[in-house]
């Protein structure tokens, strides 16, 4: 790997932001609890939070719930597109959505029980992530590698080229200006969004961890990525230069993570979910989990609640909703 | 006396009388592992109607190639009495089942007899009528296999049925052995073909059930030997290498390269390959060149092999190169192409698009990976060459010319509109194109 910063440089960003988002004083990482207090139906693919809002990809169909009483989820309304919707990103009324060989779709969800499609653009394979920054977005196309689309016309999305990666592209997601891909199995690519031109890395690692999902906690100044059942955190403090920390096997085999502050919301398999603290990098522990009827596969974080989405492939599926003990 | 010498060439053409060995195209990649010889009445640019001679309707699906020998070219076909999920082009990702599909329907498993001329079909013969009782891969089909014909007989292998089977040209089942249905451990079906050296056939089985490397009589399908694998996966055909030291027979799989010798005895092996091995190995400038390329791996091989090794010739950490090891890729292996060396050069061309050059002889990189078409959506057939060119078919049909040599350069683009992961056969003047549905003979029309 390349450098490393001093232990001191890294703790205090990280610190702050745990104490950030715990309320004040880190002992509380460790008092964190949930009760199941409420459930969406599955099946499910891809799962997101945004605000009160949860959003439920599962074949064709993304479909929208109210979770201001999480006990009882209320939904809104539904988008079926044309073919499955692998995955997508939410900020406020708009998700951007990878549609299969359709491309990238942007979904209109102002209005949650009539979400609509304002625009599209076509990849060369199949779409199955995007993030956005600024006006363009990074498209991830399994065939393709990453492709760049302006955005500056929602309805009509122009390419502005792609970048091929070594190995299968996985997921993309968006800090700032800058835009981090991952795939699998050769490593991380840093974009910066505000340079003009087709898309080409500032910066790329090999991590060899064979990563498939990359979150971001701009608080924390923290970029973590999933691959073999591993947590891989990088410190962003300096955004164009992540820096590579020690990986975290977490018990059951991570399988997608959700970020808030220094904490890691892992869907860890047949171990459901564990909360990791990431505040000291060299020492992740693991400070809270729920344990899951079935094998915890993606999981969603909301102010004070957490949705985790259980059940295997040939399994009875659902999304359980935590609510976090005060 | 002009009419008189066409009729001449029309009577050796159908008698083969005067055609040598370099004039056929036995097996899949031909005699030179996609290299033919060059011919000036050869095209280089073709569409749906130019340079078309004849174009014939194959049914069903197969991903074998065709193979030539004097007026005869033979296709296999597997044609499904029900309704299969169509095959998509590029390198997809098929979702959660991971794209292994099983099918109920009776599948009639068939060999075409073509004739050169005209490209009517000679005589076809149903091997089989039956459900497959092996899953493939979606992208697969269940007669990909290409047959082998040493002239006197064609070789069929049906490794989704479990046969393996010899006619001669007129189309009568000279021998039939069962060798068993068996898939690896992820369902995607069989691949690799069958190979001919001197008087035996050459065949590799790796499986979750029996695996294998077979040695068979060619006149009678008697088994001579057979040779238990721990491999239990793989799609390469296996290489007959005839080296200044030795003849062998060199098998691909996950994991390992293993050699052996003409009697099955083990003679060398080398670690480090990835899953799901598919290129077929080829040997050129004394070398054998050896790889494989699942995109989601780390590393993708490309080594190439001194001949004379023994036992286990792996790199160790940090190498790359070692006695027998000449020279090594660590990120340059292909998925589902076999590699081209022609001339002094190595090309590769990558699944999704990329043509890539280095020297054959040194590993050293002539020239860097260049897009060949942006709208293409991937490359599963081999790529070939003739007159100084090189040949790369895409999957939708559209084969891009590119000059040989240490600059990259694209010439042309000839679009056929139809899916194709078959590698062409090249013989007498004509290429042998096979898409989903058709079978066209390319070539020069007569003057």
């Amino acid at each position: 790997m390349t450098r490393r910063r001093r232990p001191s440089a890294v703790l205090a960003p990280l610190s702050a932001a745990l104490m950030m988002v715990a309320g004040g004083g880190a002992a509380t990482a460790q008092g964190l609890k949930f009760e199941a207090v409420g459930s969406l139906p599955g099946p499910y693919e891809a799962m997101r939070v945004d605000g009160t809002r949860a959003y439920v990809g599962a074949g064709r169909t993304l479909t929208i719930y109210d979770l201001s009483t999480p006990a009882t989820p209320k939904r809104l309304g539904s988008y079926t597109f044309a073919e499955q919707v692998w995955s997508f990103r939410v900020a406020g009324p708009t998700a951007w959505v990878g549609v299969n060989f359709s491309g990238l779709a942007i979904l209109d969800v102002s209005n949650g029980a009539a979400p609509v499609v304002r625009g599209s653009f076509k990849t060369p394979g199949q779409a199955k992530a995007a993030a956005v920054a600024g006006t363009k977005a990074l498209v991830v196309d399994h065939m393709e590698g990453l492709v760049m689309v302006d955005l500056a016309n929602a309805t009509k999305p122009v390419g502005l080229g792609s970048f091929f990666v070594e190995g299968y592209a996985r997921d993309v997601v968006a800090s700032g200006k800058y835009v981090y891909g991952v795939d699998s199995p050769t490593g991380l690519y840093v974009f910066d969004f505000s340079k003009s031109g087709p898309p080409e890395p500032v910066l790329s690692l090999q991590t060899g961890n064979n990563l498939r999902s990359v979150e971001v906690s701009e608080s924390a100044h923290l970029l973590v990525a999933v691959g073999g059942g591993t947590l891989q955190p990088y410190d962003i403090a300096n955004p164009a230069a992540p820096v590579q920390l020690p990986g975290y096997r977490t018990p059951g085999g991570a399988q997608r993570v959700a970020l808030r502050g220094a904490l890691a919301y892992v869907a860890d398999g047949r171990e459901g979910l564990q909360v990791v603290d990431l505040a000291t990098p060299a020492a992740p522990r693991v400070v809270a989990s729920f344990k899951t009827d079935r094998m915890a596969r993606d999981v969603a974080v909301g102010d004070g609640i957490v949705l985790v989405a259980q059940g295997g492939p040939k399994e009875k599926q659902d999304v359980v909703v935590l609510r976090q003990i005060p | 006396m002009r009419r008189v010498r066409v009729a001449i060439v029309g009577v050796v053409l159908a008698t083969g009388v005067g055609l040598s060995a370099a004039d056929q195209w036995p097996q899949f990649r031909g005699p030179q592992a996609g290299v033919a010889p060059d011919d000036p009445a050869l095209p280089d640019s073709w569409s749906e109607t130019e340079n078309v001679i004849w174009k014939a309707t194959i049914p069903g699906l197969a991903w074998s190639s065709p193979v030539v020998w004097n007026d005869h070219v033979f296709v296999t076909s597997a044609i499904s009495s029900g309704t299969e999920a169509a095959p998509v082009k590029g390198l997809y990702d098929p979702g959660a089942e991971q794209g292994s599909l099983r099918s109920s329907a009776a599948h009639r498993f068939m060999v075409y007899d073509v004739d050169f001329a005209t490209g009517k079909i000679r005589w076809e013969l149903e091997l089989r009528r039956v459900p497959p009782p092996i899953a493939k891969h979606i992208k697969n089909s269940f007669a990909s296999e290409t047959p082998v014909t040493d002239g006197e007989r064609v070789y069929v292998r049906f490794g989704t049925i479990g046969v393996l089977e010899a006619f001669d040209f007129s189309g009568k089942t000279v021998w039939t052995r069962e060798i068993g249905a068996f898939n690896g451990p992820q369902q995607f079906g069989s691949a690799s073909s069958p190979v001919l050296h001197n008087d035996r056939l050459y065949l590799v089985s790796d499986n979750t059930t029996e695996s294998f490397l077979a040695a068979y009589d060619k006149r009678t399908g008697a088994e001579l030997w057979r040779t238990p694998r721990q491999e239990n996966e793989s799609w390469s055909t296996p290489l007959i290498w005839e080296n200044e030291v030795r003849t062998e027979v060199v098998t691909t799989s996950r994991n390992k390269v293993r050699s052996y010798g003409l009697d099955g005895r083990a003679l060398w092996e080398l670690g480090g390959m990835t899953v799901n091995v598919v290129p077929t190995p080829l040997a050129r400038h004394g070398l054998l060149y050896v790889s494989s390329g699942y995109p989601g791996a780390n590393p993708r091989p490309v080594y190439a092999i001194r001949p004379g090794a023994s036992g286990d010739i792996s790199l160790k950490p940090g190498e790359t190169n070692n006695q027998y090891i000449a020279w090594y890729q660590p990120l340059l292996g292909t998925y589902n192409t076999s590699a081209l060396v022609y001339g002094d050069y190595y090309y590769t061309l990558l699944d999704r698009g990329f043509l890539v050059c280095h020297d054959a002889r040194t590993g050293r990189e002539v020239y860097k990976r260049q897009r060949i078409s942006a709208e293409s959506t991937g490359f599963t057939a081999s790529p070939w060459a003739y007159n100084g060119k090189i040949f790369l078919l895409s999957e939708d049909g559209d084969t891009f010319v590119v000059q040989a040599g240490a600059e990259y350069k694209l010439l042309r683009r000839n679009s056929l509109n139809e899916m194709a992961l078959a590698t062409p056969a090249v013989a007498r003047g004509s290429i042998f194109v096979r898409t989903q549905s058709k079978l066209y003979r390319i070539g020069k029309p007569p003057r």
